[in-house]
């Protein structure tokens, strides 16, 4: 066991809020952590970078998204294998084990595991991120019964690691930090009998009848909502190079996780792949928390971000190499450099002038891909677009697709960023609302979505920094009529309401 | 010669990598999707012959003769295995036993050496089996697995390598014929595919092709549940079937580790593939979960519906049609057309070749056999 703790003690703008010592086993030996911190990132702040081998080769792996999304932090948990261990709180007196190669069966059935129940709900909300969050408190606060079903164990999805300002009117939380913004409408839905949150649960698919099923930990449930808004978020873009899966290697996301959501240090000498926006900002906080950053990589000829956040990282002297890439890193169960190279206009890299970088991490911060995984599964029609991310859903601009009473919000509808996350949700939550409710209340309900509506599309994405973004949805969106054109050609195969 | 496939799944791959065996070397193979994407990719991968029907076993011993032949040949090289697991079907009831020793003297008189065993032996072929509430079961040494998609890749390479053409997204909407002579496939695009020889092994889309040329197939699309769990180190090699359970739930561990868990579900035919049921996990899981607790804390990873494209006695419809001269099918296999893939590949290739079948048993399959109202007799109809 390395004696190092990553835990950050002293921070410029964060105070890490721990709860009580815990322990638990990792490898048969009792270790501490803090109530509140996920498995994931108790181990890695103790020091271990090797969650596992790999199935097949044996190489070993580490935390690389720590939202979820990905399956690099497997473990086996209480004898359970394949358990996501970024998002499983740790527990007192767990038991926790590296895989090694394929796991075992497991050899103990977790309890009450086979009860069923079917939910009542009027709207299900899939994803506890701003935009679910913002929907299930837009329906709640109109009597309308909701489910907000999360896999994490904490509601707030990426708003908790956002650590800077947000900007705007009160309404949209100006002034309040990321996670005070998540910790504000977690504990307003909370306020609502009619709201009913289901964490550590998996919205598992749409089925014929309208149903959705959701697997808790202790039951598997169906809903058979009159609405479905779904709010998965997205997942961190990857990119292929040899040695992309040692421990080390992290999404830009999974290391902001863990420096601002935790106050862990992800490591000590940081190689950041992407001048974009995130790429930028994860440098910057990498500073914060006390993290050397070698060098910015971007393979454009120019920076991908905004300039007030390149200017901020040039200003604490970090190099933005354009016109750079990574071409490989290396180590035995940790990152302990990297071969970065120049490209030429097609993105070739140009040979001799590969140069050695040392570090032990590497982010990867080329972009998001929206999760749609939901919208795949009910055969919505969708479209590839490269502005938002992907795949996304077609839909109209009160944010149904093309499966019926299917909606769509925030990051899985075209990555942007959290405040349009808010302002989708809130769409998507009124055009529910103008169906479910009666009279003027409804009436009441398409007022203030066309209200939103105006402000998204006309004010808040009109600013030519989010253009890109602007068209991207602008390419996702189709008017009703077009809606019923693409029903007509691809009959859904399943709807809801 | 050229010679036109209909269907790129393991069908269709087998009899033309059987047919370039034979130095045909204008073979065009067309799929309307993707390889596999049919019922081949969505079987549960179980192959046995331990059947009822003499056509069914002479067919399906060939079979696994093959099978085996082939992972330890060209194909192995490139990926096909077969690995010889045995089937195990679980009499939760004595009486079932009894039903199962009726079952095994036909085997044996067949050829298959099938025999019923007690809860104890059962156990160890299968360590994770709860032996308190089974009463017994049937157990097929010959029987085994392949996992489809080594298998599709395999044959895919094979064929590619002796200039076999294989093209996807390439629908054929219409067969186009002259005085009893299949002359053209007609794709969606307008473009005709001539061809000498025709070969319909579409699955569930033959039916509707033939009618393009008046020819009746008398199949429907079944619609079937599977799902797959997560994956694990080997566990145990047999497909277990729950047989005194409605639907017999089974499960199978694939060679890469994953779990097939299906039970067949009262459906209506022709029902689409993507109407998944939420009932279906665990209707199928709960049984098969009692007689394997440890499945009750596995994941499942997908779930989808295939086809069981499945005849009036759920045998295949074989070789030639009377009233075209150059048209062969291969389709109807009512659950059984990836088990039967290599034995399909010869005996279809036999037939285009050679004017008939290498084993006689399969000309007792042709079309004309339901018009003449010749069925085959088929009891067990599973994985």
């Amino acid at each position: 066991m390395p004696p190092s703790d990553r835990r950050i003690w002293e921070h410029p703008i964060l105070t890490f809020k721990r709860g009580r010592k815990i322990r638990f086993l990792f490898e048969g030996r009792e270790v501490e952590a803090y109530e509140g911190e996920s498995v994931a990132a108790a181990l890695y702040a103790i020091g271990i970078d090797v969650f596992s081998y790999s199935a097949k080769l044996g190489r070993p792996r580490g935390p690389f998204c720590m939202i979820g999304k990905c399956s690099s932090c497997f473990m086996i948990v209480d004898g359970i294998p394949n358990t996501r261990t970024c998002i499983e709180p740790v527990r007192e007196g767990m038991r926790v084990e590296r895989q090694r190669g394929l796991p075992p069966v497991p050899n103990v059935p977790p309890p009450g595991a086979e009860e069923e129940e079917v939910l009542e709900a009027d709207v299900a909300i899939v994803g506890g991120g701003p935009a679910g969050l913002a929907a299930a408190l837009e329906l709640a606060k109109r009597g309308i019964s909701v489910a907000l079903i999360q896999d994490h164990f904490k509601l707030g999805g990426q708003l908790v690691k956002q650590t800077h300002k947000f900007f705007g009117s009160k309404d949209l939380f100006g002034g309040l930090r990321g996670f005070q913004i998540a910790e504000e409408m977690a504990s307003k839905l909370a306020s609502f009998p009619n709201a009913r949150v289901l964490l550590q649960s998996f919205a598992y698919g749409v089925f014929r009848g309208g149903w959705l099923g959701v697997a808790s930990r202790s039951k598997l449930y169906r809903v058979k909502p009159r609405a479905l808004i779904v709010a998965s978020g997205a997942s961190e873009q990857y990119l292929a190079f040899p040695g992309n899966d040692l421990p080390g290697v992290m999404g830009a996301g999974g290391a902001q996780t863990l420096m601002n959501e935790y106050g862990i240090k992800p490591g000590e000498r940081a190689l950041v792949v992407g001048s974009g926006n995130v790429g930028l900002i994860v440098s910057y906080q990498l500073l914060q928390a006390g993290v050397e950053v070698r060098a910015v990589l971007e393979i454009m000829p120019q920076i991908g971000g905004w300039f007030v956040h390149a200017a901020k990282v040039r200003r604490y002297g970090i190099p933005i190499l354009t016109r750079h890439t990574i071409k490989a890193v290396w180590g035995s169960e940790r990152v302990e450099g990297a071969t970065i190279t120049e490209v030429d206009e097609r993105f070739n890299p140009i040979p001799g002038s590969e140069r050695d970088v040392d570090c032990d991490l590497v982010l990867i911060a080329i972009g998001l891909q929206p999760d749609t995984r939901l919208f795949a599964q009910a055969r919505a029609v969708m479209r590839w677009i490269p502005e938002v991310g992907g795949p996304v859903p077609l839909r109209t601009r009160y944010l149904e697709t093309t499966v019926p009473n299917m909606f769509v919000a925030g990051d899985s509808s075209g990555i942007e960023e959290a405040t349009t996350a808010i302002i989708e949700g809130r769409i998507a939550a009124l055009s529910v609302a103008s169906r479910l409710l009666e009279g003027s209340r409804a009436a009441r309900a398409e007022e203030e979505a066309e209200k939103l509506l105006r402000f998204l599309w006309d004010e808040y994405r009109a600013s030519p920094l989010l253009s890109r973004a602007r068209r991207g949805k602008e390419l996702a969106t189709v008017s009703v009529e077009e809606l019923e054109e693409l029903r007509r050609r691809f009959p859904p195969e399943v709807s809801f309401g | 010669m050229r010679v036109v496939i209909v269907g790129a799944g393991v069908s269709g791959l087998f009899i033309a990598y059987e047919l370039a065996r034979e130095g045909i070397d204008r073979i065009v193979v067309l799929e309307r999707s993707y390889v596999g994407a049919g019922s081949t990719g969505r079987c549960a991968t179980g192959i046995r012959a331990s059947f009822t029907s003499e056509e069914h076993v002479v067919l399906m011993r060939e079979s696994i003769r093959l099978w085996e032949e082939h992972s330890r040949g060209e194909l192995g090289d490139y990926g096909l295995t077969f690995v010889r697991g045995g089937y195990l079907w679980v009499a939760r009831r004595e009486e079932t036993l009894d039903y199962f020793r009726k079952l095994v003297s036909l085997h044996n008189r067949l050829g298959v050496p099938t025999r019923v065993i007690g809860a104890d032996e059962a156990k160890e072929l299968v360590p994770q089996l709860r032996t308190d509430i089974i009463a017994g079961a049937m157990h097929d040494p010959t029987a085994g697995k392949s996992y489809v998609f080594t298998t599709l890749r395999a044959l895919m390479k094979a064929c590619s390598e002796r200039g076999v053409e294989i093209r996807t997204r390439s629908a054929v909407t219409k067969l186009a014929a002259e005085g009893g002579v299949v002359k053209a496939a007609v794709l969606e695009s307008g473009e005709r595919i001539k061809g000498d020889v025709f070969v319909i092994a579409a699955g569930s889309g033959s039916r509707e092709l033939l009618k393009t040329l008046g020819i009746e197939l008398p199949t429907k699309n079944m619609p079937r549940h599977i799902m797959v769990t997560e994956a694990f180190a080997r566990a145990f090699d047999p497909l277990v079937v729950d047989w005194d359970t409605p639907g017999a739930p089974y499960t199978v561990q694939s060679t890469e580790g994953n779990f097939f868990i299906a039970r067949e579900l009262e459906e209506e035919p022709e029902l689409s593939i993507y109407s998944q049921r939420i009932d279906f996990i665990p209707k199928a899981l709960k049984p098969i979960a009692e007689l394997l607790p440890f499945l009750r804390a596995v994941r499942v990873l997908r779930y989808w519906i295939g086809y069981y494209v499945t005849t009036p006695d759920n045998h295949p419809v074989y070789g030639p049609v009377k009233s075209y001269s150059n048209l062969f099918l291969a389709t109807g296999f009512s659950g059984h057309g990836y088990m039967m893939g290599p034995v399909t590949g010869k005996v279809i290739a036999s037939w285009v070749l050679r004017g008939k079948p290498c084993i006689e048993h399969a000309a007792r399959l042709t079309l004309e056999r339901f018009e003449k109202g010749a069925l085959i007799k088929e009891l067990a109809v599973v994985g």
